[in-house]
Order: structure tokens, then sequence, then C-alpha cells
């Protein structure tokens, strides 16, 4: 099978990751920070340095503010929810997945959406600039489209979250690993990443880095610390990490920012972006394909690309393609917003996204299958 | 044992960190501050408020816990041991 849906996960894991994990699971299962003997404090050292080593590598100011969680969408819930109250306002793209949309609409702040320009940041600062009003208290917003794959301009954003004195989370989910992320550079406040794609770490991995206090908890629980006290300590990480962390995990997401270090931010998303644009260059004229992105650039686009074959649902084309051994993800991708957006809230796109360990071969297999479902299955043909 | 006000300069103390991510924490910048330093657990006992971690250093304490605080981490209490 060949696997082009690693926006949803990164199919395949170096092996490095996969032996960090097997270590940890035959030599680190003891509970990190709940007991005094050799074996704990051996796994909570090795959990620590990979706090200290996310840290680094996302520009953030300490290893305490390095809080694990089970996913990208955790992370969000945590910050939105612990953040945002009743009679706040905050604003949000509209490329959010619903990772934002969900919380950010139950938790009783009011909301805005700021439009994207799908060409010019310019604009889409200014969209969002216009949106802010005296009770804004935070600007949440994706780093990358997983629909459409297009950036969105963090560090002019974080320019102006800093200039309003307003709050700036990111859901880096589409872009941690790809894109260069400086927590400090951009003023980025709350940091959301899902370990399990760009990181190349296990599934069921996530991190949320805050750099500003989280007031309320969503889950309150054993930290190992303080027994006797009856509130949640109010110090990150263990404010938010109740319960037993995923050390296999953990340590498998410390192995794959080695990795994406070893191999470089840079070098993988030129990669990945050469592989879509090939993929672009070669079914963009063919009959039937609709590409949902304008040509594609590596300063504007995280490797994701969205495309339908008229007269077929996508779902229908994501079928055709796994019939002929092509992983890809059909539908809204949970993302309605984007889909009303480029207008396929009804059929939705079927989602072609790369990572390192794809090939050109590959790509070039993916171009002929999708040239001849259209040309087979296409009923305007 | 004794309080902060008795305690020697130098020798062996224990200080009462807030969680095991400061404990350690604290533990390896001391070390590469050139201090002797370890984890300790700490249990529950009477007066306590519950299970936690410390940090024994051994050497200068004042030096010790204006390093720790400079590099943001809350001492809880400093015992000698």
């Amino acid at each position: 099978m060949i696997y082009f849906d690693n926006a949803a996960t990164t199919g395949k894991k170096p092996i490095s990751v996969i032996k960090a994990v097997e270590n940890a699971l035959l030599n680190l299962s003891a509970n990190p920070g709940r007991s005094g003997h050799t074996l704990s404090e051996r796994a909570a050292t090795q959990i620590y340095a990979v706090r200290e080593k996310t840290a680094e590598f996302f520009g953030a100011s300490g290893a305490e503010n390095v809080v694990f969680t089970a996913n990208c969408t955790a992370s969000l819930n945590f910050v939105i929810k612990g953040v945002l109250k009743r009679g706040d306002h905050c604003i949000i793209s509209d490329l959010e997945h619903n990772a934002v949309l969900r919380p950010v609409h139950k938790c009783g702040a009011d909301y805005d959406i700021a439009r994207v320009s799908l060409t010019d940041d310019n604009i889409t600062v200014e969209n969002f600039e216009k949106l802010i009003n005296p009770r804004t208290k935070m600007i949440i917003c994706t780093g990358g489209s997983n629909v459409i794959g297009r950036l969105l301009p963090i560090e002019k954003i974080g320019g102006l979250t800093r200039d309003k004195n307003i709050l700036f989370a990111v859901d880096a989910a589409q872009i941690a690993g790809v894109i260069p992320i400086d927590m400090k550079r951009m003023n980025i406040d709350y940091l959301c990443i899902a370990s399990h794609k760009g990181l190349y770490a296990p599934m069921g991995t996530g991190i949320l880095i805050a750099e500003k206090p989280i007031e309320n908890t969503l889950i309150e629980g054993g930290t190992g610390t303080n027994s006797k006290d009856l509130f949640q300590p109010d110090f990150l990480p263990e404010r938010l990490e109740s319960g037993t962390v995923n050390v296999a995990g953990i340590i498998g997401t410390g192995a794959g920012i080695d990795f994406v270090k070893r191999v470089g931010v840079d070098k993988i998303h030129r990669k990945e972006i050469n592989l879509l644009k090939r993929l672009y260059n070669r079914i963009y004229d063919k009959t039937g394909v609709i590409l949902y992105a304008p040509k594609i650039n590596e300063d504007g686009f995280a490797p994701v690309l969205s495309f339908d074959i008229k007269g077929l649902t996508s779902s229908e084309t994501a079928s055709l393609l796994n019939d002929r051994g092509i992983a890809v993800r059909a539908g809204l991708h949970c993302a309605p917003l984007a889909h009303k957006k480029i207008g396929t809230i009804d059929n939705g796109t079927v989602r072609v996204s790369p990572s390192f360990f794809n090939s050109e071969a590959e790509i070039d297999y993916l171009s002929r299958k999708i040239e001849e479902i259209g040309k087979k299955y296409n009923k305007y043909l | 044992m004794c309080n902060g006000t008795e305690r020697r300069e130098m020798g062996s103390f224990l200080l009462t960190t807030g969680s095991i991510t400061y404990a350690i924490k604290g533990r390896d910048i001391l070390r590469r501050a050139g201090f002797k330093a370890r984890i300790e657990r700490r249990s529950a006992g009477p007066g306590s408020s519950g299970c936690g971690y410390n940090i024994v250093v051994d050497g200068d304490i004042k030096t010790a816990e204006s390093i720790l605080r400079e590099a943001g981490i809350k001492i809880l209490q400093i015992n000698e041991m």
C-alpha cells in the first residue's frame, strides 16, 4: 500500500523511533513521578529530557512548559477551555479544524472568524486585526490548513497579538516538524502539536507548550505530589498532566524530534512540497480533475493537496484509489469551515499528504491512477 | 534537621520542590554548576501536604538556592540533613 494520508498520521515511522519505543517498553515501564525507586526516577529523567528537547526545538522558554497530551485536539481543548470564559471574545480563521471550532463554540466565549487570503498574507493579518475588539482575549488559528495546505502568517499574526496585548494560540498539527517554529520570535503563547504527525511519534501523542498560564483545568487527579491538597498544582506541567503519562509515546516523540533535527525541517518541507508540485503538474490539466489550490509554492503551503474528480464523490475516488493500493483521505477532514470556503462542503475533497518517506515514483503511480480513474469513471467524459 | 534561620551554609541539604519536573530540572542545573545533587522521593508524613520530590544537594546551600531561584525553580522548604 502506498500511503499518502500523512496529514492524519505519518504512516511510516523512522526506525530510530520504533527502536526508542521498543526500548522504552522494555526498560522504562515504571511510572514516572509516582515512586522513588530507580526505575521510576529513570523514566522521569528520560521524560524530562524529552521536555527539554521539545522546548529547545520549538523555542520555548522552559522544559516545564511542555505538557504531554494524547493528541493535538486535547492540547487545543486544554488551551481554549482553560483560558476562555463566557464573556470573552476570540478570533479564529476560516480554515480551522473542528479541534478548534468545536471547543471555541462550546466554551461560551464569543468568536469571530477571520478570512484567510489564499494569496496575500498581509490581507489575512488585516482581516484578523479588523475583528479585534476590547473584549478580545485570544487569537487561535491553524498554522496550516489540513484541507488545502495554505500556511497562515503566524509570525505576522504573533506580531499583531503582541501589539494588541492579546494571547496567541497556534494549532500546529500540520506544521510542527515541517515548518520552522520559534515560539519566542513568533510570539506564540500556546503551541498545540500532533506529535504523531510531523514529529513521527506513535499515535496517541500530542504536546501543548504553554508560555502563559492556563486558569481552568479540564482533568483533575493524581500528580504524584501534594496529594493531601484538594486542588490541582498551580504550575506546569503537572497542572495539566494528571494520571500516568504515555512513557513509550513520549520517548518516541523525543526520537522523532531527533530524526527531524537530523534531516532538517527545511529539507523535509522542501521534499514534501516538491512531491506535491510533481503531482500537481501531472494532473492539473487532466480532464475531470479539480485541484483546490493555486500553484503550490514552498513559502505558502504545508504538504497537503486536495482534489476531486468530476462526477465522483470524494469517497468514491478515495475508494477507487484504495482498490489500486493507494491510501488517501476523502470527505471533510473535520474542517467544515475550509470546505465552505472552497465550495466543497457537500462533496468534500480527496486529500493527498506525503511525508518525507514518500518517493517520486509513488507520486507518479498516484498521478497515473488518478488519470485512469478520471477516464474510466468520469460521467462527463 | 534545622529550620532556615539556624542552618549552616555548607553540608547536605534537602530542598523541597513542587514536582518531579522541577526536581529534575533543579538537579540538572545544580550538577551543571558543579554541585553533587540527586533526587529523593518524599513520602507523605504528619504535617506534610503529601508525597513529593526533594533535591538532595551537598555544598554551599546559599549559592545552590540562589542558582535555583534564578532559574525559576520554586523551593518550598530547605532542611539540613
